[in-house]
């Protein structure tokens, strides 16, 4: 299993956007949405979504709120904000140079 | 919508901040729901569920780091932190309470000093006008370009202007006048009084507190005579009467009727409390009659707008009017530049002003940051443990900032309080010095000048705790703790603090110069030569003529003569008052004798000039009297004749001197014809010359008084040429009674006659006056409060020097060193230092005080070294404490302390 530190620093925030960029959803639901989209390969140290969470609430980039569950529990639902959602466009394009950038030297020798 | 986003936002923040416990819980309720279906899945999968419970445990990771980190995500985590710090930060004020007093007194003193500063200079240079849209009020000037000086506007002016400005509307006329104004049977008293156009409220847009501002019909000549009163008029003349309004006073004797209130605080266009209708047509067309003429700027028009057309309005009358309008330029003023004509370098002098408060500032709280390290210092030995448990430089920077600014808050609150205290007393004496304020001057502290003490108190957080902070902290945890260790202790007072010191010193050493030359005339009882405690005194003065008499009197020596036929008919009942024993007239009292004028004596025997004249020239006062006065007053001529009326009424040039100007400048030759002239640009002429024909004695001169205050030159003048008519009367009893049968018999003479400001002659020697006293006491209260922050100062730097060096001097001791060698080398630096303040300053204010070193007097130089010397010794009472603790150190408690 990947600790957190397996996750490429600073990532961290682009993929919880990304998740949450489907639909509202609480901590739990992030992990699992996570694992689901990297097919079980990025596995994030479940616990340290909270404090990403609460910087990315800091930043006005997520809104939360406490509903309902289906189950009729209470939980803490979080959603992206039309600045998360600029956000994440502007984080994907930066991810995507960066990676561009990496593969292009990898492939220079 | 983004708004309300951003209110949610900051809402829930300042829930969380508020009710951090509940977030808290929040936080472990929505962790423990992560939890539960964490197992709940595992569970799904084929766990048992105990061990369903520890794999979610082991995806989850370590809750309680996690919880930490959600924490310390949050904006306001840093808070706790610094609560913490503030607490701390007043426990060290309670625990230091002698350092903590001086300290917050130094920084009150600071934010006092520089917040009264501020405001003076906001409001002399970028006042707020209370009006509404005020900063659209303009003012129409028209300038002389020949004579470089400004025209007052004439009716054909106003006219011209009103029918053609198209960028400035409401255009009002306005001429501000003194009135005797009284109120039922009482005696009149003197009142500003704005006659103004009615359009002058609509331009004001301020509505009456009570019945009606001015209307255009209140200017028809037909019109009955009407007023609008001020508040400050309502309360204290009408006893805030409900129903002032319908009710009648009389305006220089015409009995006129109120109209209306204004609300409180409202004194277009200088602190005015009584508006008449301006009578235009009662106005000679060209006569220059109009002090001020403002207007509004129009919707979507500019003042550079309004000047291009003033430009071409200007032009217009130059050709219109050659003879009177050829070089006069026609200008739009802002509101403040029109009615106060501050003289062009005064920001420079304000600027300078605010930079040097703002240096003195930085100067006491040096000093604050002196005594805040020399705790800091005693203190080292916590702050390294910290730093050695963990805590970063930035960390324990926060803290001794956090003390510093608690510390600088009270301080604040103490200096915006003092700075509301003096504020309303300056402009009191503002406008006891140079006349009516203008209406927008607000003697409270303003807002503005609060967030400049807010800033100001940062300023001081900033130096007192920051910089003794930095150097507490500096050169690494590892060698502070291993010098802390070894008993020496690895700080020590450098550079910064020796500034620090020596400018401090400096400036006590400096700032009481100016009081050592008040303190000449001050406290000291000057005889006045005659029995002035028996005298009252008042200047007179006579309002235009009212109504349509007004249109004939525009001649300045027809309205002088008709006040000495007015004076002469009130001596004249004076003297038949039982009260008075007889009345007399000078255009300045022997008390306040004002003016430098620079004289040249004939060829005879005579001093080469005067103290502090320029070379060549000699200073007296000169007065011109009543050829009564000084029989009146009970001091005869000496020697010689006195004058006589015939002198007075033929304006001979004869004048008397006193007794000093004999034995100064004359060195005590005859003065008895001998002739002198005053300054003047060209060669003296046969009329320039004046004849010394007697002496009288010395009228209030000061021993300590310079060569101008104290020697005198009397000539004799009627009334009417009188500049100032300033009236003496001899009373039987206490003069100040008879204060009010004055204003009585001059009411009964002429209700137009205007009694100013009567008080006894005792009380109007200008130090006497209470803005002398209020900027004398300031002075005196700003020295001990600088000497006593210096005294603190000093003594940190010597206390500093004993504990650093009590290892040291232990050592010393047991080695057999006398107690004189100990204290050389202890405290050879901070007397260095003082040595270097003390000379500095002196020097600086000795030669400050005194321009022209070359002609300084042995007595003066005395005055100046026992001041120096009094400084020496108040230094070295604040060695006192610190040289008997290092004198009583012992080898055995110094090599104990070392362990």
């Amino acid at each position: 299993m990947s600790q957190p530190n397996d996750v490429v620093r600073g990532t961290l925030d682009l993929l919880i956007l990304k998740a949450l960029s489907l639909e509202p959803m609480h901590g739990w639901a992030i992990a699992q949405r996570l694992e689901q989209l990297s097919r079980d390969v990025l596995r994030v140290g479940q616990g340290s979504l909270y404090p990403a969470l609460q910087r990315l609430e800091e930043k006005g980039w997520v809104e939360s709120g406490w509903r309902a569950t289906a189950e009729n529990r209470r939980a803490k639902y979080y959603e992206l904000t039309t600045e998360g959602r600029s956000a994440l466009g502007d984080e994907a394009a930066s991810w995507h140079r960066y990676v561009d950038m990496v593969e292009l030297i990898l492939r220079a020798f | 919508m983004q708004l309300f986003r951003v209110l949610r936002r900051w809402q829930k923040r300042m829930r969380a901040l508020v009710h951090t416990g509940a977030v808290d819980h929040e936080l472990n309720e929505e962790m423990a729901y992560h939890l539960e279906l964490e197992m709940n899945k595992n569970i799904a999968l084929g766990m048992r569920p105990d061990e369903a419970r520890r794999q979610a445990r082991i995806a989850f990771g370590a809750g309680d780091q996690h919880r930490i980190e959600t924490r310390e995500a949050r904006w306001w985590s840093w808070f706790p932190d610094l609560s913490l710090d503030f607490k701390l930060g007043l426990r060290m004020l309670v625990k230091h309470p002698a350092l903590t007093v001086i300290a917050t007194i130094a920084v009150a003193y600071a934010i006092a000093v520089g917040t009264v500063g501020f405001e003076i200079t906001r409001q002399a240079l970028w006042p707020t006008i209370p009006l509404p849209d005020g900063h659209a009020i303009v003012a129409l000037r028209n300038w002389n370009v020949g004579d470089n000086e400004s025209v007052p506007a004439s009716r054909r002016d106003y006219e011209l202007w009103r029918d053609g400005f198209s960028t400035i509307t409401d255009l009002s006329a306005v001429d501000v006048e003194e009135r005797s104004i009284a109120v039922g049977a009482g005696a009149g008293q003197p009142e500003t009084v704005a006659n103004v156009t009615a359009s002058t409220f609509a331009l004001t847009r301020v509505p009456a507190l009570m019945g009606r501002t001015l209307q255009e019909t209140d200017e028809r000549g037909d019109a009955a005579e009407v007023v609008v009163v001020g508040y400050d008029f309502w309360k204290s003349k009408l006893d805030g009467s409900a129903d002032a309004v319908g009710s009648v006073i009389r305006v220089s004797g015409t009995p006129v009727t109120i109209v209306g209130v204004m609300p409180r605080g409202y004194g277009f266009p200088q602190r005015n409390g009584v508006w008449r209708p301006l009578h235009l047509e009662r106005m000679p067309a060209t006569s220059p009659s109009l002090r001020y003429v403002f207007g509004r700027l129009a919707r979507d028009h500019s003042r550079s707008e309004a000047t291009t057309q003033a430009t071409v309005i200007g032009a217009r009358a130059a050709t219109m009017f050659p003879d009177t309008r050829k070089n006069v330029r026609l200008q739009v003023l802002s509101l403040p530049d029109a009615v106060v004509e501050l003289p062009t370098d005064l920001v420079v002098a304000l600027a300078s002003l605010n930079t040097f408060l703002v240096l003195l500032a930085a100067l006491l709280c040096g000093n604050v940051a002196m005594l805040l390290f020399a705790r800091a210092v005693s203190r080292e030995r916590e702050l390294l443990v910290r730093a050695a448990l963990g805590a970063s430089r930035a960390r324990i920077i926060l803290q001794l900032f956090a003390e510093a600014l608690l510390l600088s808050a009270v301080g604040s609150v103490i200096g915006l309080m003092v700075a509301r205290f003096i504020l309303p007393r300056f402009w009191t004496m503002m406008e006891a010095n140079t006349g009516p304020l203008p209406f927008w001057i607000d003697t409270s502290v303003s807002p503005t000048a609060i967030l400049y003490a807010v800033l100001l108190t940062f300023f001081a957080a900033a130096i007192a705790g920051i910089v003794p902070a930095l150097k507490v902290t500096s050169g690494g945890a590892g060698a502070r703790l291993r010098a802390a260790s070894s008993g020496g202790g690895g700080l020590q007072l450098g550079g910064v603090w020796t500034v620090v010191i020596v400018v401090q010193i400096a400036f006590t050493t400096l700032l009481p110069w100016p009081l050592l030359g008040l303190a000449g005339d001050f406290g000291s009882e000057t005889p006045a030569g005659f029995p002035a405690e028996a005298f009252l005194t008042a200047v007179i003065a006579l309002d235009r003529l009212d109504g349509v008499g007004a249109i004939g009197d525009t001649v300045a020596g027809t309205r002088a003569a008709r006040l000495e036929a007015r004076y002469r008919a009130l001596a004249n009942r004076l003297r038949h008052d039982p009260s008075v024993l007889d009345v007399t007239y000078a255009d300045q009292m022997p008390q306040f004798t004002r003016g430098r004028n620079l004289i040249k004596m004939d060829a005879g025997p005579a001093a080469e000039q005067s103290q502090r004249c320029p070379e060549g020239w000699h200073c007296a006062g000169f007065v011109s009297v009543d050829p009564q006065f000084f029989d009146v007053v009970d001091a005869p001529v000496i020697r010689g004749r006195a004058l006589t009326t015939a002198d007075a009424e033929q304006q001979t040039r004869v004048v008397l001197v006193n007794q000093t100007f004999v034995n100064d400048i004359l060195r005590g030759s005859n003065p008895i014809g001998r002739r002198f002239h005053f300054w003047s640009k060209g060669e003296p002429t046969a009329e320039s010359w004046y004849e010394i024909v007697g002496i009288v004695p010395d009228l209030s001169v000061s021993e300590k008084g310079d060569a101008y205050g104290r020697t005198r030159i009397y000539q004799t003048r009627p009334p009417r040429e009188m500049g100032q008519l300033r009236i003496a009367i001899h009373t039987r009893g206490d003069p100040q009674r008879f204060a009010t049968r004055l204003r009585e018999l001059a009411q009964a003479t002429d209700p137009a006659l205007r009694v100013i400001d009567p008080k006894p002659l005792t009380s109007v020697a200008d130090h006497d006056s209470p803005a002398g006293l209020f900027g004398l006491k300031l002075l005196v209260s700003l020295t001990v409060l600088t000497l006593m922050l210096s005294l603190a100062g000093v003594y940190a730097v010597t206390a500093f020097a004993v504990a650093r060096r009590t290892r040291e001097i232990g050592v010393r001791v047991a080695l057999g060193a006398r107690p004189l060698h100990v204290l050389t080398i202890v405290f050879k630096r901070p007397l260095v230092q003082m040595a270097l303040g003390i000379g500095v300053g002196g020097i600086l204010g000795f030669g400050l005080a005194n321009d022209d070193l070359s002609k300084v007097h042995l007595n003066v130089l005395g005055n100046a070294a026992v001041f120096v010397l009094a400084t020496i010794l108040c230094c070295a009472l604040a060695c006192i404490v610190p040289t008997r603790r290092a004198l009583r150190i012992q080898p055995t408690e110094a090599l104990k302390d070392d362990t």
